[in-house]
């Protein structure tokens, strides 16, 4: 953009001024909805929630300015500060299965064969059931007295003698990220879906005629130009995994023995079960300052280098 | 004829790798459904299949039309206003370069970024004091802006897909921005906006907690917050019957839609073609 | 309102979100005005938890036919309640009746959400026949907040042809816990697919609510009088746990108890294959009887005798949101009558709150409600201030201490090392 500019800038005219300002009025008019969305229903409930973040807030009564003490508070917040990493473990290996399904699902999918909708269909499905009803019919699954699970897996040769799907801290997670799997893997092949088909046909047929195997093509055309939607798919699978509550919360409920509490769920207990909204608002505004600063980090290794 | 024979191979693995994966995919559905017509407390005690499940469904507080009809509005409300909302900010974000352009793009990813409950909270409070809260109209708005993060992120990725020249021909043309916008580039970036709609459509069908924190009164309520009620028992006990009928139930919209919609995922590839 | 400096700001806000609401959309259909909770002509508002609605709704239901002041209520999902609570109150909105599970009443009182109503509970006339323990945790010195709701209690429900199959005459009453295990191993040699007993072990307020009155029943106490310190760790309560120990190590108690939460209690026992499950009254109610499957009730025994059972339900009171307090009053008096606690809770086979109505002609005629009716004289209802958050929340102290006490290796250990964890819960 620079050297297109910079060497001419003294010979523009007002007219090339008055179209900058032209555009920025127009991109004001079309944002205008999302601005007035963003502000009213966004930043201006988000401040109130920092200021809560700032008092002693009973459920009724006056609060009271104690700052920073909620924030002082959440190094002590055993709870929380376990959930910690487990949570980050648990975002990063989801992240990875969702982005390595929903991509072989995706190129799977786009193909054109008759009776591809149905298969779209199916994997898409999962994502019409609410995520906590998902967790109570996976928790219904893994039962040994009611579900079919072991049965099933048992028939295999999977497995012998008894399943134990929630019983050990290990077992309880890879459970839950199957659930999740299950369920979020379709939506992002639906988003990586969206992506491929914006690629023009001809970059494929160009790179079919150089030759290019179908690796080559993948590593070299379709990957780099599905960058915008992988980094999307990254935003949401990271902070909704960091992010999550319902899962756990109706899977495992944080056990066996606490060992898995998201961060959320600790922040729910602070807010729902002890009352204490001043510092439930502390330690959601943590995770907020968190998650902004990943996703810039992202954003950041994700930026077109040679941007026009 | 070896060509053939090696198209045909690959028919067939496609195909098999397809069947398999939706087999592993549809399996807890079609159990909800079995389990869902089957067993004691779907027969009443008798052996065999029964509907029980889902005429205590039907029958259960307000009534499911009531209920369907509140999720239907707060549904429709959301996917308009989401889609409004994205495919104009959408189209700001790829194509004007205007001030706080990317603060608006970093703000509305945030809202990705905070715990639901929390924002809830003050958001309540604010709603009661402008006379909002007990309407699916608050619940729609709230919906519209947790869909933001996702919608315009699509959208402009979408818009930045496309080629500068389709919109400068048609602006050359005498189109308006507007004009541009509606008669060239909406048909251009038709499957993103399937995907956001339909995307709208999910949250809003199923979302739970903002329609529970949001309206007071049972009649308003919508089907998922009807749903959960009536499965949950005393002591953690939950009707598993009613859980898996609500699934069934809650899943055929969902299936009727993404069916319905299948074909504009097809003509992505088309839209491709009239560009070159 | 909370922050009267804010209004100018509350104006600007409410206007972009009326012009909002204008132009995204006018169709619609639920009339979205305010609903102050009293007024003249109001319907009085009422929230419930969905667990025990289907009673409240029968209340409901059957005065508003009979009344010319609506009462209107909402149910809110069980897992939900404490979050609608919890905004709410922040916004003073919360519904002129509000329920709620006993065992939050004392927290409940402690954040002034309701009223003061001993004196008129005093002039019914019948306050020392409702529901004792109901009615001490929802006391505050001389205050009184609440009223029983409904009432619930634990038992152990049996089923009568897998006894008979094991040799059990299922009319024999039970004389200890430890005859209890007996009998639930004797059941689970019936065959691999076939249980002794059942119970949800992952979830510390059931456990709490099922094997408590074990502790009781031993002559011991789970958790102070004051409700600050675990005695957990006490000779009965140990003896108690070690029987559950062994249960669970010998096979008597399946492995999948470890993990019930309770979501499958109920259809686990319901598919027949279960000699014995610890549950709430309300398995009567919801699970069907089948040809495999004929449901007997007995009470929780202890180690050695005795026999006892926790009696929980819901209170409920008038919340300080609530503009007509009178015509509230006139609601909740009337749900306690003899016209409300037979016509309408005996009628559907529920407990009545009030002892004195206990034997009616409805229990009468099913002598497993007779049975239950004479568990809530015998059982109890612990009182303490951070009960919820200690034994309820799945993430609070308990959970793991208690799991461990039933699956791990020695119920002793398990308690002696948990208990100060839990005590230092309940003092919090």
């Amino acid at each position: 953009m620079s050297t297109i500019t910079s060497a001419p800038r003294s010979r523009r005219s007002d007219g090339a001024r008055r179209r900058a300002r032209t555009e920025a009025t127009s991109g004001l008019l079309f944002s205008l909805p999302a601005i007035l969305f963003v502000v009213v229903l966004f930043i201006v409930p988000l401040v109130l929630a920092a200021w809560m973040s700032l008092n002693d807030w009973p459920l009724i009564g006056d609060p009271s300015f104690n700052a920073p003490d909620n924030y002082v508070a959440i190094s002590n917040n055993k709870l929380f500060m376990d959930s910690v990493l487990f949570t980050l473990k648990y975002t990063a290996v989801v992240t990875v299965i969702f982005l390595a399904v929903a991509l072989g699902l995706a190129l799977l999918v786009q193909s054109t064969r008759p009776g591809v909708g149905l298969f779209r269909t199916a994997f898409l499905l999962p994502a019409a059931v609410g995520v906590a009803s998902s967790a109570l019919l996976f928790y219904a699954m893994y039962n040994n007295d009611y579900g079919p699970l072991d049965d099933v897996l048992r028939a295999l040769g999977l497995i012998s003698g008894d399943a134990d799907f929630l019983g050990t801290p290990n077992a309880a997670f890879a459970s839950t990220v199957l659930m999740v799997t299950w369920r979020f893997a379709g939506f992002y092949m639906i988003v990586l879906l969206t992506g491929l088909q914006a690629i023009p046909v001809e970059v494929y047929e160009a790179s079919r005629m150089d030759g290019a195997s179908w690796w080559q093509t993948l590593r070299l055309i379709t990957l780099p130009l599905l960058k915008p939607t992988i980094l999307l798919v990254l935003v949401l699978s990271v902070t909704g995994s960091l992010l999550a509550f319902e899962p756990f919360y109706v899977l495992t409920a944080g056990g066996p023995s606490n060992s898995t509490v998201t961060m959320v769920i600790a922040m729910f207990r602070e807010a729902f079960t002890l009352f204490d909204l001043g510092s439930a608002a502390a330690i959601a505004m943590v995770i907020l300052v968190a998650l902004v600063a990943i996703n810039l980090g992202q954003m950041y290794a994700f930026r077109d280098k040679d941007k026009k | 004829m070896t060509g053939n024979l090696v198209k045909r191979l690959r028919g067939v693995s496609f195909y098999s790798t397809n069947v398999v994966l939706a087999v592993l995919f549809l399996s807890p559905l079609v159990w909800s459904f079995y389990s869902s017509v089957h067993g004691p407390r779907a027969t009443g005690g008798k052996g065999g299949f029964g509907p029980d499940n889902y005429i205590r469904l039907a029958e259960y507080g307000a009534g499911l039309g009531r209920y369907t009809w509140n999720t239907s509005v707060v549904t429709v409300l959301t996917v308009i206003g989401t889609l409004l909302v994205t495919v104009l900010g959408g189209y700001a974000l790829a194509r004007f370069q205007f001030p706080g352009k990317n603060l608006l793009f970093i703000g509305a990813l945030a809202i990705l970024m905070v715990p639901h409950p929390t924002i809830l909270v003050p958001l309540y409070t604010m709603l009661n004091w402008v006379g909002l809260q007990n309407s699916l109209v608050s619940v729609a708005l709230v919906l519209v802006m947790f869909q933001l993060p996702f919608g315009l992120f699509m959208m402009r990725n979408a818009f930045e897909a496309l080629p500068k020249e389709l919109e400068e021909a048609a602006l050359l043309d005498g189109c308006g921005n507007l004009g541009a916008l509606r008669r060239v580039l909406l048909p251009a970036v038709t499957p993103a906006m399937v995907t956001v709609g339909m995307f709208a459509f999910l949250a809003s069908w199923n979302e739970f907690l903002t329609p529970l924190i949001f309206l007071t009164e049972g009649r308003n309520f919508t089907l998922p917050i009807a749903l959960v009620s009536l499965r949950s028992g005393e002591m953690g006990t939950v009707d598993l019957g009613a859980l898996q009928a609500g699934i069934v139930v809650a899943a055929i919209p969902c299936l009727l839609m993404f069916t319905l919609l299948q074909r504009h995922y097809v003509r992505g590839f088309t839209a491709g073609a009239v560009r070159g | 309102m909370r922050n009267p400096s804010r209004r100018p700001s509350t104006y600007l806000v409410g206007l972009m979100l009326g012009a909002l609401a204008l132009t995204a959309c006018s169709a619609d259909p639920a009339e979205s005005s305010e609903t102050p909770t009293g007024g003249a002509q109001q319907p009085i508002t009422m929230w419930a938890r969905a667990a025990t609605a289907s009673q409240s709704q029968a209340l409901v239901d059957a005065w508003n036919a009979e009344n010319d002041r609506k009462v209107e209520l909402t149910v809110v999902p069980t897992d939900n309640y404490l979050q609608k609570v919890g905004v709410a109150a922040g916004s003073n909105d919360l519904p002129c009746l509000m329920a709620s599970d006993v065992i939050y009443m004392p927290n409940f009182l402690d954040k002034n959400l309701y009223v003061d109503i001993a004196e008129r509970i005093e002039a019914l006339g019948f306050a020392d026949t409702l529901a004792q323990g109901h009615i001490r945790l929802s006391s505050d010195g001389d205050a009184v907040y609440g009223v029983p709701h409904n009432v619930s209690v634990s038992a152990i429900f049996q089923n009568d042809v897998l006894l008979e199959q094991a040799g059990i005459d299922p009319a024999k009453e039970l004389g200890s816990l430890e005859e209890l295990a007996e009998n639930a191993a004797k059941v689970a040699a019936l065959g691999d697919d076939i249980d002794g007993l059942y119970y949800t072990g992952n979830n510390a307020g059931s456990i709490s609510f099922t094997h408590f009155p074990a502790i009781w029943a031993s002559g011991g106490q789970a958790i102070s009088a004051d409700g600050t310190e675990s005695l957990l760790n006490s000779k009965e309560s140990v003896a108690v746990f070690d029987v559950f120990n062994k249960m669970f190590s010998t096979g008597a108690s399946p492995a999948s108890v470890r993990n019930e939460s309770g979501a499958t209690r109920n259809e686990v026992f319901g598919s027949g294959k279960v000699g014995y499950v610890l549950a709430s009254n309300s398995v009567v109610q919801t699970v069907p009887e089948t040809d495999g499957l004929k449901i007997g009730v007995q009470g929780i025994p202890g180690v050695g005798g005795g026999v006892s059972g926790y009696v929980g339900g819901d209170s409920i009171g008038i919340t300080v949101s609530c503009g007509d307090v009178d015509a509230a009053w006139e609601f909740l008096s009337w749900t306690l009558s003899e016209e409300a606690q037979v016509g309408v809770y005996a009628q559907m086979n529920q407990l009545t709150v009030r002892s004195d109505l206990a034997e009616n002609e409805f229990a009468q005629a099913d002598p497993r409600v007779v049975r239950l009716n004479e568990l809530v004289g015998l059982g109890d209802t612990p009182k303490a201030l951070n009960y919820g958050q200690t034994f309820n929340d799945p993430n609070g102290p308990a959970l793991a201490v208690l799991r461990d006490a039933m699956f791990g290796a020695d119920a002793k250990t398990a308690l002696d090392a948990g208990n100060d964890a839990i005590t230092s819960s309940l003092g919090g």
